[in-house]
């Protein structure tokens, strides 16, 4: 084995506990809020498919915690119809139990996501430059790192360049429009960059203008900016391109929010397209389901965007029930047509609300 | 060193196999998934689905990796059409049950190897008199008006219908889809609520004093209140098939071929069937459920001969969707 200096291995650690600040502390924090970015979902289905046990298990729980949730939208709709309190108890009761049992499914999941991040957390720095340590010892390493170093120390390493060169020495390809020269593989897991380094004005971090929304204009001022859950957060627009508005927030993190689950409120200040009035918007609703009508060909595509430019991502067959809308409806002025956000038999994707019935 | 070590170490966990089923709930025992798994060293991913539309959905979008489904077999055709499946070779058909006057049991699609069968009748919490006399018209009587509940199922629902009309339950007929069109429009007039699971609560709780149902809904509810009873109208049950087929997508159709061949041993038969309440197509196996068969048939011993197994209707079913839709809307 190579010796190499103290400098070096300082550096590596620092590196090491930075990756793994990132990987398990602000990720956590990021995900609660904005969901898990496609390139951390594609971190952990590549650590899961190198631990089966772990990725069956999980299977099982999403499952099960899928089939009580359909339990209970079944009670709720049978319970509408029940006349007689007692009868109304006993079915609230039930959905109690299925609660309950949700949130024990809820936390054993959650339990073994932790897992994984951290799993997720050694395998990349397995692949970082410091390699010569037992996978055993690199994960003592670092959390010892993560215990001696305080926020502002991660935020000097941050600032100080040792995270872009850890970055650049990454073998992954570079990452897509808006935080071009982040590594892809570092954005998946590192969604705050510091405001040091906004996206530069490279020809791949330009703006690009998204069917309906014109000239963003980004406000500069820090605002609350809404999101689907709920949850709020105080930040400024740094720029916006085809996905996404870069937002970044007081302490100078900054993120990238989908355009799509933007709320209505906080897509004007793009003029990006807000929902139709006639839909309902499920952010503030329970979870509403649809059928599927007939079309031409017998099928409703779901595509992976709103717009018919988009991947066509799955099919639906007419008379279908049970579609799921999972987000509020975006007017696709060119086409004028009204996307919905479902899930449907897995599938996930946008399709054209003239083709669904409520059920 | 270490390093090799550890690569060695995710060199091997990645080699170990996952089979992954898509299937419907409560369709296979953990002890029949158990011994698959520990036969061949393999690990055994079930993912529910409700409906054969949201099977379909998931194979055409990419197949998400999955190796085995268990459609019903009239659902075959549509994904077969679609290439969402493979042709079987080397999984030998089990011999299939036979009642004498039973339609549509010989009669298995190619790609598909079934496995099991369940009967859609009427549930009730208690027994019924004269029960072997208990007819599909009972939803027409005005005393049972708003006292009973309908699967929410197109298929089932009109394969009601058309045997209490007398007719197949596979008609493409104008004439006879008419007929039963007026008598499902009159069940869901009379209906307090349609749902295709969690309905017995609605005999539990006395909102209802009879369900359109499931024999395997029947069955599992019995388990925790024995006063549950399954009739087979007179007319006759309708009867789903459903079994294995291997996704065109699959990562292991190897493997996939011996689950489907592990499932139709002896003892995961009998473990499952016990289990779900599914009848297992497998002849013997039928033979040997008396249990089972007593609790589903106790009521009209010839009610199997009577009724029929759902087969493809081809673009028929689009027109009995849009007038299930129509009769649901104002619901």
């Amino acid at each position: 084995m190579i010796r190499r200096p103290l400098a070096s291995f300082i550096v590596t650690l620092a590196l090491a506990a930075t990756q793994a600040f990132l990987l398990t502390g602000c990720e956590r924090i990021y995900t609660s809020i904005f969901g898990p970015s496609k390139d951390v979902v594609n971190a952990k289905a590549a650590f899961l498919a190198q631990n089966p046990k772990l990725d069956v298990i999980l299977a099982q729980l999403r499952n099960e915690h899928n089939v009580q949730e359909a339990n209970i939208s079944e009670l709720k709709k049978i319970r509408r119809s029940f006349a007689q309190e007692g009868s109304k108890m006993m079915v609230e009761q039930k959905i109690a139990d299925y609660t309950a049992s949700i949130q024990g499914l809820k936390a054993q999941i959650n339990r073994i996501e932790e897992e994984v991040e951290r799993g997720v957390a050694l395998q990349t720095f397995n692949q970082m430059d410091g390699g010569g340590l037992a996978a055993s010892d690199m994960q003592t390493l670092i959390q010892q790192s993560m215990s001696v170093l305080n926020t502002a120390e991660r935020q000097r390493a941050i600032a100080s360049g040792v995270y872009r060169q850890g970055a650049t020495n990454m073998k992954s390809p570079t990452s897509q429009v808006g935080v071009a020269s982040v590594p892809a593989s570092t954005q998946s897991v590192t969604p705050i960059v510091p405001s040091q380094k906004k996206p530069p004005n490279s020809t791949n971090s330009a703006v690009i203008p998204k069917a309906g929304i014109v000239d963003p204009a980004p406000d500069k001022s820090f605002r609350i900016w809404r999101v689907l859950n709920g949850k709020s957060v105080k930040a400024r627009m740094l720029s916006v391109n085809s996905n996404n508005v870069i937002l970044e927030c007081e302490d100078g993190t900054a993120f990238a929010q989908p355009i799509h689950l933007l709320v209505p409120e906080d897509r004007l200040l793009l003029n990006a397209p807000v929902p139709s009035k006639n839909v309902p918007d499920p952010a503030l609703t329970e979870q509403n389901k649809f059928v599927a009508q007939k079309t031409t060909d017998g099928y409703l595509n779901i595509r992976s965007g709103p717009g018919l430019q988009n991947q066509v991502v799955g099919r639906i067959r007419s008379g279908s029930r049970g579609i799921m809308q999972v987000g509020p409806t975006i007017h696709d002025a060119k086409d004028d047509i009204i996307w919905m956000p479902v899930r449907f038999g897995g599938v996930s994707g946008f399709v054209s609300s003239n083709f669904l019935k409520p059920e | 060193m270490a390093a090799l070590g550890s690569c060695g170490r995710v060199q091997t966990q990645a080699s170990a196999r996952i089979l992954r089923v898509w299937s419907w709930p409560n369709f296979f025992s953990t002890e029949a998934i158990s011994s698959f798994e520990k036969k061949y060293a393999c690990s055994v991913a079930i993912v529910n689905f409700e409906t054969n539309e949201e099977l379909f959905t998931q194979l055409d979008s990419n197949g998400g990796g999955v190796d085995v489904v268990t459609p019903s077999s009239y659902f075959i055709p549509v994904l077969a059409k679609s290439g969402l499946i493979n042709e079987i070779s080397d999984v030998a058909s089990p011999h299939i049950f036979h009642v004498p006057g039973l339609k549509g049991a010989d009669t298995m699609p190619s790609a598909f190897v079934p496995y099991t069968w369940s009967m859609s009748g009427i549930l009730s919490l208690g027994s019924i008199s004269p029960a072997a006399h208990l007819s599909w018209d009972v939803f027409n009587q005005p005393a049972l008006a708003k006292k009973f509940s309908l699967l929410e199922d197109v298929r089932e629902v009109f394969g009601a219908a058309l045997k209490y009309l007398k007719a197949s339950v596979n008609t493409v007929a104008r004439p006879e889809i008419d007929r039963a069109h007026d008598v499902v429009t009159n069940w869901v007039k009379s209906c307090l609520f349609t749902a295709n699971s969690q309905y017995t609560i609605g005999l539990e709780a006395g909102e209802i004093q009879m369900a359109h149902g499931f024999s395997a809904d029947a069955w599992h509810a019995s388990r925790t209140n024995p006063k549950f009873r399954f009739h087979v109208p007179v007319e006759g049950g309708v009867i789903s098939v459903d079994g294995f087929a291997i996704s065109s997508k699959s990562p292991n159709p190897g493997l996939a071929a011996d689950f489907i061949r592990h499932m139709h041993i002896a003892e995961s038969i009998a473990v499952n069937m016990d289990w779900s309440g599914l009848f297992s197509v497998e002849r013997s196996a039928l033979e040997r459920a008396s249990k089972l068969k007593e609790f589903v048939f106790s009521s009209n011993e010839e009610g199997l001969k009577k009724s029929e197994v759902l087969m493809d209707i081809g673009g028929e079913i689009d027109a009995l969707n849009h007038i299930w839709q129509s009769l649901l809307e104002p619901r």
